[in-house]
């Protein structure tokens, strides 16, 4: 009864939001936002009756696996951190191997490669972070907007191929496009047009798009369906009262559907920013086919870490890398999440 | 409504990231309950083990299994045959069981890594490169253990040899008994030579092999006249590359000086040469596009008619081995002498520190030195069933009717054994190629450095900074797709950028002190 009531406010003031000016537009924002807070504390509340916990055991017993899992895999290895600052030796153990202080780290930051790499790493990681959610979105919106059931699952099913693919496979599928003899695009398009041939994998300028290409169009289908859950979760009667007000199918989508998505959107996102000085390391090894030519726009912290240590062996320095990406992960993380909580609370992840 | 289907995303996200983390590990199979009952196919000959008369007799000694780690390519059920058919022998002589652990080369030093991390208990193990794992105190040193129980091994081993696996001081390693040596080679199809009316003798140095390509590029235009081996175009040269894969800091000419300074090899005459002449010959369509990302191996190019030849090490025992495996004839044509260095003697058997009885491993691994019947199960499997007699005397084998090397569930790569000097030959190799190997062993050119191992642990920042260097220009240059000149000189500053001098001022160091007590 009472959600009903709170839908039918909210489909008003919808209604509203349509016509109002913006400077009124932002008052009701506050208003709203107050409402919010109030709404929050209240239901924190009433969680924490311990009758309801009683009620909820069955969803903590089933939970306890998972957070069993995650504790032995995640949390218990944790002391392994402090191999990074030691000259590891396994006979004398983790914490009996002499200490080096930050010498590990030194082999990240030396030489010419540390700038080429972290540009690398950060700049690809934030074009995958502004353009998956661009075509996750669209894709979604375009999923919900079919109204033919079975064209529906069909494509679900289609755009889900790429992402269950692995990367080696992909590398190949890459490579029958790109070889410079009996490669697609050159044997097929450039040929018949009368263009020499692109020796693609010494070239090192298209690459930045081929790899953005790539890992698109291999991650969209699982980001656009995950958007796809949130907007079918969306309430129909906002998509009525919008209808009845004349709103065309536009103005629905971007009134609408993209503000509920906002909170999914800035979750993927903070979730992204945590994992921005990593690299999919097959994307940025494998499918340029380690080709040395590529390496200015190819190399990332993880396959540089990979091509330097692979003969190498050394424990100590391995580990320092791996350290070196959580520690900065996990800052841009928090740092990410404290601004979204200055501009709206209700968005931050924690 | 919105807050929960975000934390239902989050978890969702969340639980995916952790199990794509954790790669588990895949659990070695376990042979002791297969043991028993595959006991009963294993045929006993209990001649031809005369050398044990002299040996204490160790049967009555606790029983005890030794776990073997191995690279190779092996089904779970062959190797728990295998395991129990060697367990046969030496629980008859040690009292002691064998546990194969047979790891495809791919992953085999990543998981050999992890379970020596991890302390799980291995007793034996084939190890390439065991300075570095020396160096994290992963091995037991072994000359005690060496005198105690393997006299047959240390009877076997030239000093030299065991310089080649001494660190600080002390043996880690036992060299296995193989090709010592390599030569290089340019291999080709015979069939396509008779047809443009060459004779492989008549290539007598780089200009006549090149008219020979020329020809084969005229009357083959369907296939590269030379193709790489994987990305790689020339695995090898004729320097001693001091123990780096990467050569940053070798020795020039090991084959006619004994002189000891340690240079960079992407700076020398040599490599400048090589280079431009790959160049050129690649501007002439000589060799395959886009070398440098092949992942095909060049045997299966030739095999598949897309290649003439190749570049690759050779002994005596190359043409017969690339013949089978390319399916045709093929010519060799090499272009150096046979060079001895540490790089091709440093492989070979140690003793991790998980062993809980590294004197019964090392009991076992001499009876793997010295006994022909278990050395030759542990190599080409059970008798009958992987491989059969064709002669017994001259120990010649062939593949049963139906079995190849592909099915046979156990692939023999008798130089990973410690002693493929008593192992039987195929009936598709040479019949004395034992023989010629020794010979070939003994006549090579032994480098000055012979013997030298470097560790490279006080200048790994730079070592790490030049490979992500040479990766970046060595394949494009040796495949000739990159002008020498004006790639070399980009690929010296960088590396000189990185820190290169460094590296060979700390190798010249190390080898000075090396030369002192060595020379």
């Amino acid at each position: 009864m009472n959600g009903q009531k709170q839908t039918n406010r909210k489909r008003l003031e919808i209604r509203a939001v349509y016509y109002r000016p913006a400077c009124i537009n932002k008052e009701s924002k506050e208003l709203d936002l107050k409402r919010n807070k109030r709404h929050i504390t209240k239901k924190a509340s009433r969680i924490l009756k311990p009758g309801s916990i009683i009620r909820f055991i069955p969803l903590y017993i089933m939970m306890l696996p998972g957070l069993l899992y995650i504790f032995i895999n995640n949390y218990l290895p944790l002391p392994g951190i402090i191999l990074a600052f030691k000259r590891y030796n396994v006979q004398q153990g983790i914490f009996g191997s002499p200490s080096v202080g930050f010498k590990n780290f030194e082999f990240l930051f030396q030489g010419g490669s540390a700038w080429t790499i972290t540009r690398n790493t950060i700049l690809y990681n934030i074009a995958f972070l502004t353009i998956g959610p661009i075509i996750g979105i669209t894709i979604a919106i375009l999923l919900y907007e079919l109204r033919n059931k079975i064209g529906k699952q069909i494509y679900q099913t289609i755009i889900l191929v790429p992402y269950l693919v692995s990367i080696v496979i992909v590398s190949f599928i890459v490579y029958a496009m790109l070889n410079t003899e009996i490669g697609f695009i050159n044997n097929s398009i450039l040929k018949p047009l009368g263009i020499n041939p692109v020796s693609f994998y010494s070239n090192p300028k298209p690459w930045p798009f081929i790899l953005v290409f790539v890992n698109t169009w291999k991650s969209f289908g699982f980001t656009s369906i995950i958007y796809y859950a949130t907007i079918v979760g969306i309430d129909p009667g906002y998509y009525e009262a919008a209808s009845i007000d004349g709103a065309t199918r536009w103005k629905k989508i971007w009134n609408v559907t993209l503000p509920a998505l906002k909170s999914t959107i800035i979750t993927l996102t903070l979730l992204g920013i945590g994992r921005i000085f990593y690299s999919d390391f097959g994307l940025f090894y494998q499918v340029p086919l380690n080709s040395g030519a590529l390496i200015d726009v190819t190399n990332t912290i993880d396959t540089f870490v990979f091509r330097g240590l692979s003969n190498v062996g050394n424990l100590g320095m391995t580990a320092a890398a791996g350290v070196y990406q959580s520690v900065v992960g996990f800052i841009l993380v928090v740092t990410a999440n404290l601004i979204v909580r200055r501009i709206s609370k209700e968005e931050a992840l924690f | 409504m919105k807050r929960k289907i975000n934390l239902f995303i989050v978890c969702i996200l969340v639980l995916i990231t952790f199990t794509a983390c954790s790669k588990s590990k895949t659990p070695a199979p376990t042979q002791d309950n297969n043991n028993s009952n595959s006991n009963v196919n294993v045929e006993n000959d209990e001649e031809e083990t005369g050398d044990s008369d002299e040996a204490p007799d160790l049967s009555g000694q606790e029983p005890y299994t030794v776990k073997i780690a191995m690279v190779g390519s092996t089904t779970s059920e062959a190797m728990a045959e295998i395991s129990a058919a060697m367990s046969a022998i030496t629980e008859k002589k040690l009292n002691t069981k064998v546990e194969l652990s047979i790891i495809t080369g791919s992953s085999y030093a990543n998981e050999l890594l992890l379970s020596l991390s991890g302390g799980e208990k291995l007793d034996l193990l084939f190890g390439y490169g065991a300075s570095d794992l020396v160096n994290n105190g992963m091995l037991v040193s072994m000359d005690d253990l060496l005198v105690e129980n393997a006299p047959g091994i240390l009877e076997n081993i030239s000093e030299e040899d065991w310089k080649c696996t001494t660190i600080n001081g002390s043996k880690y390693v036992v060299p296995n008994n193989k090709d010592k040596a390599a030569n290089l080679a340019f291999f080709m199809r015979q069939d396509i030579l008779n047809e443009l009316n060459v004779n492989v003798e008549d290539i007598k140095n780089f200009d006549d092999l090149h008219d020979v390509l020329v020809k084969v590029k005229a009357a083959h235009p369907e296939m590269y006249p030379v193709v790489p081996d994987g990305s790689e175009l020339i695995p090898q040269f004729d320097i001693d590359i001091l123990g780096s894969v990467n050569k940053l800091g070798v020795l020039l000419d090991p084959l006619h000086s004994d002189d000891l300074t340690v240079e960079n090899w992407y700076a020398s005459d040599k490599y400048r040469e090589i280079t431009e002449r790959m160049y050129a010959w690649n501007q002439e369509g000589l060799i395959m596009k886009d070398a440098f990302v092949n992942t095909e191996s060049a045997i299966n190019l030739v095999a598949a008619g897309k290649g003439f030849g190749f570049f690759l090490v050779s002994n005596p025992g190359s043409i017969a081995e690339h013949s089978i495996t390319s399916n045709t004839q093929i010519a060799m044509w090499e272009y150096s002498q046979p060079l001895s260095t540490t790089a091709a003697v440093n492989i070979g058997w140690a003793i991790p520190y998980t062993s809980e009885k590294p004197d019964r491993a090392m009991q076992v691994l001499e009876l793997l030195y010295t006994d022909k019947e278990l050395a030759n199960i542990a190599t080409y499997g059970i008798e009958g069933k992987q491989w059969e007699f064709v002669d017994k005397e001259a120990g010649i084998i062939k593949y049963p009717e139906g079995v190849n090397g592909l099915n046979s569930g156990h692939f023999a790569i008798p130089w990973a054994w410690p002693n493929s000097m008593i192992n039987y030959v195929w009936d598709t190799e040479l019949p004395d190629l034992r023989a010629q190997m020794q010979q070939f062993n003994k006549d090579a050119v032994q480098s000055p450095a012979k013997g030298f191992l470097f560790n490279g642990s006080d200048v790994a920042n730079e070592i790490v900074a030049c490979e992500n260097v040479i990766a970046k220009y060595n394949k494009a240059l040796l495949s000739g797709s990159l002008n020498p000149a004006e790639g070399i000189p980009q690929l010296l500053k960088e590396l000189e950028d990185n820190g290169v001098d460094k590296i060979i001022v700390e190798k010249q160091r190390q080898l000075d002190e090396w030369a002192k007590t060595n020379k």
